[in-house]
């Protein structure tokens, strides 16, 4: 506690018995309230475990490989809960994000730190921040009345008549039962692309920027061009930063719900074709919850449960490499 | 003109710079691709009544004579009660805890809290939504609160509000700490408390920071449709002031959500302008408070 | 205050740029000033403050105390209780405790959210196009009443390229498309039954609900009354584990989906199909006596007069349907929607549900019931014949709260 002497003529109210109770005080009301918040972190995790423990005893670690989530039993078919379908659909749509979405993110933070013209990179990196701002239900709507059409007539076709018939990857284009029809994993993953865009571009950018000048001007000087200095002084240089955006991406992509729910088909089944519909946990618990009777909202509750596991993981592993690269990733989305 | 190594080397360097721009025009396109179907579609429906009439009735005007076409006059009453009741929560919770991390948090818990505030930044909205509804139901069911709560526009603004406490204390930490410590160093050798040294002169000083910071998560609060899902889907009717509460509300976001996947040309169309309001909405919150926030931390070409 | 000028280069100027930002920070905030002031003008059109109820009263009779209620449940009969509740709201009711109007809610979540919300005592009123199942009953901890409110039909609708409305299809076909034996439009056992008509080769998306659908229980009764492998491999629910399709949310959703993809089918209620327009055909269905009939109110109104017996108003529902039903135009794949309501509003709820609201509670459903009817035809519902009315107000006047009998009318 601070112990400054107080000059002559300061008001009472400055003096040290009343400044220390006042400071004391000060103390342990935030300090209460950042005790709030780390209990907020704990309440979800104990009432979710807390509201899935009839689901949990129920099928135990059956759920996580079940692949039917049947609530209605009937003489032909038991009351089965099975998460399957769910994670596997929810890290293909990642996957799929992130292969298409880290490239193009990459590519956007190395114009806009080594290529783009001084003028035009404010207004460029203004508009990329522009992705960010758009809410995801905005994302859906788009995907549904726009991207999904687009799909069902122009690119699925395609890609299926062309790498439907190559050897190993033929499975992963292969026409769905359902046809060409735009809902599907596919569609998912480029809208999730394009929404993590904007998080991952934004802190390989500083990533970038923390490299030190004389690095790339080191390679520079060596007689490397733009590319090759890049690649091999800032890269390297960056790599932890870069590789903690991406699993930032990562985890914002587990987690998205409402613009995934709109074009993915709700199907719970697992299909080898990416062009099948599907369903992911987030947009399965969406989609059910509101009909669910309490078990199978407990059901539900567990999905949750494996989807918080999944990007809290994500997210741990990211902020730890965030911050070893000495970057600060303040009010991310 | 030699094929040599060189000359590959400056092919890969210009290949490289056409491919790094082609990433940028690709990710502008569907950003152009939104904005212009919003502006396209949704400025048909603008008009004043549109702003002040509640949402539409199904109809088609096929079928049926005098098909109101309806607003989003209770949508945006919906959310703007929601945004006040979630930042009224979480804003001052996100202050005080900001403060205590800049202030007080250079120990282990101020580290653990940090580290737990930027992880809860991450937990998907759903489960927050799902996990509020267990604990709204789970109290009604003790007879803690009424039942008539579970799913209502407080639910809502609570699970709102737990998305937006842990980036109001971020931004508020980030904010404070920026003020140079000679700031803090001449308060204290005015005699001044150290409570009165962080509220009156620190946090005035980083008073445009801390705002912003709470425009963002105000942004992103506003943003969210999933809580809506679970907790407060919708009214046709506006809000009622008198009766407290316990009423679910209608929302932009919900409205938008619920309206596109319907038959009925009113309610499209609707959608579109709903889309468009929110749009310049969250465009015009988003970026003014980002741009702020880079301009006073110095990001990147700083 | 601290003292800007004999401060550090660097202090000074972070401080001069605090003076910039002020700027900032007081724009953002007239901005959201203006934005409340903008939204409590709307509000007071929208009549947030109170507005009087003024209007038609519900002519003679009973005047109920204004109150808030909240219904959840079939997206099927929305539209039909959109016209109600807005209907309702504009109607006399005696003020008190700050409530104007009789606001009733009702949220569209589906039919099997509605039982569950009520089942959770979340709602006042569920909406199911399917009656309780005995798994709902069992879940329901307090004696309720069912009571039809509206009656539809389920169409087989689909987007066959060059293919106008009223194709013929038959129940085994339609459950053969389900089951995924027959995978594409000009299949022999279709083109058969519709000679000169020229079916063009495409496959066929399935299209059905993914949330708990009671046109959904109508559709698999009507399939497992047509197809034996259909009743011993799916059955009939509000959920199913569908063998092949997928999933798309609410009526509106299936509507939605089969006008946009080329080759889909899909089931949905007539005024659904019907807003979709000529961006889906409907099929004609064969019925029971022979003929292939095209879904309109009329030919739906024969099959819901032909049900003369129905169940007591808190007797056992489960498995009542009204598909197939006898009749030369009668079109087959009929269903009615109910209401369901605790018995005892004031046991049940535990008091949060007052005497007022059940009151109101009771006179709206009266009032839907009776004047109620006459908006029905007009968005493609079948008006309730007098044999459902009955049941109706045995129903109605079932309800009591804490033991007491209630005015209805």
């Amino acid at each position: 506690m601070e112990t400054a002497p107080v000059a002559e003529g300061v008001s009472r109210r400055a003096r040290p018995k009343y400044r220390a109770l006042g400071d004391q005080l000060f103390q342990y009301i935030t300090g209460a309230t950042t005790l709030v918040v780390v209990g907020l972190f704990v309440l979800i995790v104990v009432i979710l475990i807390q509201a899935s423990e009839p689901t949990i005893r129920a099928f135990g670690l059956g759920f996580l490989w079940g692949q039917v989530w049947n609530p209605n039993p009937t003489t032909l078919s038991p009351l089965v809960f099975g998460a399957l379908p769910a994670i596997y659909g929810t890290l293909l749509v990642a996957a799929i994000g992130m292969v298409l979405g880290v490239p193009l993110s990459l590519g956007i933070a190395m114009f806009l730190t080594e290529l783009s013209p001084g003028l035009l990179r404010g207004p460029l990196s203004f508009t990329i921040e522009l992705l960010a701002a758009i809410p995801s239900v905005v994302y859906g709507l788009w995907g549904r009345l726009i991207l999904v059409p687009i799909m069902a007539t122009t690119v699925e076709p395609f890609l299926g008549s062309t790498l439907g018939h190559v050897p190993v990857i033929a499975g992963a284009f292969a026409e769905p039962a359902s046809g060409y029809n735009g809902y599907g994993y596919l569609t998912a993953g480029v809208i999730l692309a394009i929404m993590v865009i904007p998080t991952i571009s934004a802190i390989t950018r500083e990533a970038f920027l923390a490299v030190p000048r004389e690095q790339r001007e080191a390679a520079l000087s060596l007689g490397a061009t733009g590319w090759e200095s890049t690649r091999l002084s800032v890269f390297p240089y960056a790599r932890r930063g870069v590789l903690g955006a991406i699993t930032l991406g990562l985890g914002r992509a587990v987690g998205e719900t409402i613009a995934v729910v709109l074009v993915i088909g709700n199907t719970y089944a697992i299909s080898g074709s990416l062009f099948a519909p599907g369903t992911t946990i987030a947009a399965y618990i969406a989609n059910e919850f509101g009909e669910a009777l309490t078990f199978e909202k407990a059901g539900l509750l567990e999905l949750g449960l494996i989807l918080l596991a999944v990007s809290l993981v994500i997210n741990i592993v990211a902020r730890l490499l965030v911050r070893r690269g000495g970057l600060r990733a303040v009010g991310s989305p | 003109m030699k094929f040599d190594r060189d000359f590959r080397r400056k092919l890969v360097n210009y290949a490289m710079s056409a491919a790094a721009l082609a990433c940028v025009l690709i990710a502008i396109l569907p950003l152009g691709d939104i904005l212009y179907t919003s502006v396209l579609n949704g400025a048909k429906v603008l008009s004043v009544p549109f702003f002040t009439q509640n949402g539409p009735i199904p109809c088609n005007p096929k079928f049926q004579s005098g098909c109101a076409f309806g607003g989003i006059g209770n949508s945006i009453q919906g959310t703007v009660l929601l945004i006040l009741l979630s930042a009224a929560i979480a804003i001052p919770i996100g202050i005080l805890c900001g403060i205590y991390l800049a202030e007080f948090g250079n120990n282990r818990f101020g580290d653990s809290a940090r580290f737990l505030a930027d992880v809860l930044t991450g937990v998907p909205s759903i489960v927050i939504a799902v996990v509020i509804f267990a604990l709204f139901y789970l109290a009604s069911q003790q007879g803690i609160i009424s039942s008539n709560y579970v799913l209502s526009v407080l639910s809502a603004s609570v699970a709102l509000s737990l998305i937006m406490i842990p980036v109001v204390a971020r931004t508020c930490e980030e904010a404070l700490r920026a003020v140079p410590i000679s700031t803090r160093e001449a308060g204290l050798a005015l005699g001044l408390p150290r409570y009165r040294v962080v509220s009156r002169v620190v946090l005035s000083t980083a008073r445009s920071g801390v705002i912003t910071g709470a425009l963002l998560a105000v942004a992103r609060a506003a943003g969210e449709t999933a809580p809506l899902i679970i907790l407060n889907a919708g009214n046709m009717f506006s809000f009622q002031p008198s009766q407290g509460l316990h009423q679910t509300t209608a929302s932009l976001t919900y409205s938008i959500y619920e309206w596109i996947q319907s038959p009925y040309p009113n309610w499209q169309a609707d959608a579109w302008g709903a889309t468009l309001v929110l749009v310049i909405l969250m465009l015009g919150i988003s970026v003014g408070a980002r741009l702020a926030l880079r301009q006073r931390y110095g990001g990147p070409g700083h | 205050m601290p003292n800007a000028a004999s401060g550090s280069t660097d202090e000074g100027a972070y401080l001069r740029k605090q003076k910039g930002r002020s700027t900032m920070t007081w724009v953002g905030v007239i901005v959201v000033v203006i934005v409340i002031i903008a939204v409590l003008g709307a509000g007071f059109y929208a009549g947030w403050f109170g507005k009087s109820s003024t209007s038609t009263s519900g002519g003679s009779g009973y005047t109920p105390p204004c109150a808030s209620l909240t219904a959840a449940g079939s997206t099927f009969v929305y539209p039909l209780m959109a016209v109600w509740t807005t209907s309702y709201a504009g109607m006399a009711c005696n003020a008190n405790a700050g409530f104007s109007q009789v606001q009733v809610n009702y949220q569209a979540v589906g039919s099997g959210a509605g039982i569950t919300d009520l089942t959770d005592k979340l709602v006042d009123v569920g909406a199911s196009d399917a009656p309780l199942s005995s798994a709902q009953i069992s879940a329901l901890p307090a004696q309720t009443v069912t009571m039809p409110d509206s009656a539809g039909a389920v169409t087989i609708i689909y987007n066959i390229p060059k293919v106008t409305t009223g194709l013929n299809l038959t129940g085994p076909i339609i459950a053969a498309i389900y089951l995924g034996d027959i995978t594409n439009w000009n299949n022999s056992a279709i083109t058969a039954i519709n000679p000169g008509v020229s079916i063009p080769s495409q496959a066929i998306t399935v299209e059905h609900r993914s949330d708990g659908s009671g046109t959904t229980f109508a559709f698999s009764s009507y399939l497992s009354a047509e197809n034996s492998t259909w009743k011993n491999s799916v059955g009939a629910a509000t959920s199913l584990n569908w063998p092949t399709g997928q999933g798309q949310k609410g009526s509106e959703g299936v509507a939605g989906a089969v006008a946009s993809t080329t080759g889909s089918i899909g089931y949905d209620e007539l005024n659904y199909a019907e807003e979709e327009g000529v961006n889906v055909g409907i099929a004609k269905v064969l019925n029971p006596a022979g003929s292939y009939i095209m879904p309109t109110v009329a030919d739906t109104a024969s099959a819901v007069a032909a049900v003369t017996s129905f169940p007591a108003p808190t007797g056992n529902w489960t498995g009542f349907s009204i598909i197939n039903e006898p009749g030369a135009g009668t079109y087959p794949i009929a269903t009615l929607t109910y209401l369901m309501i605790y018995e005892d509003l004031g046991s049940a709820y535990s008091g949060s549900v007052t005497q007022a609201q059940a009151q109101a509670l009771v006179s709206f459903l009266w009032w839907i019931t009776h004047t109620g009817q006459q908006s029905a035809t007009g968005l493609f519902y079948v008006p309730l014949p007098s044999a459902i009315t009955a049941v109706d107000e045995t129903a109605i006047n079932e309800i009591v709260y804490n033991g007491a009998a209630l005015t209805s009318h």
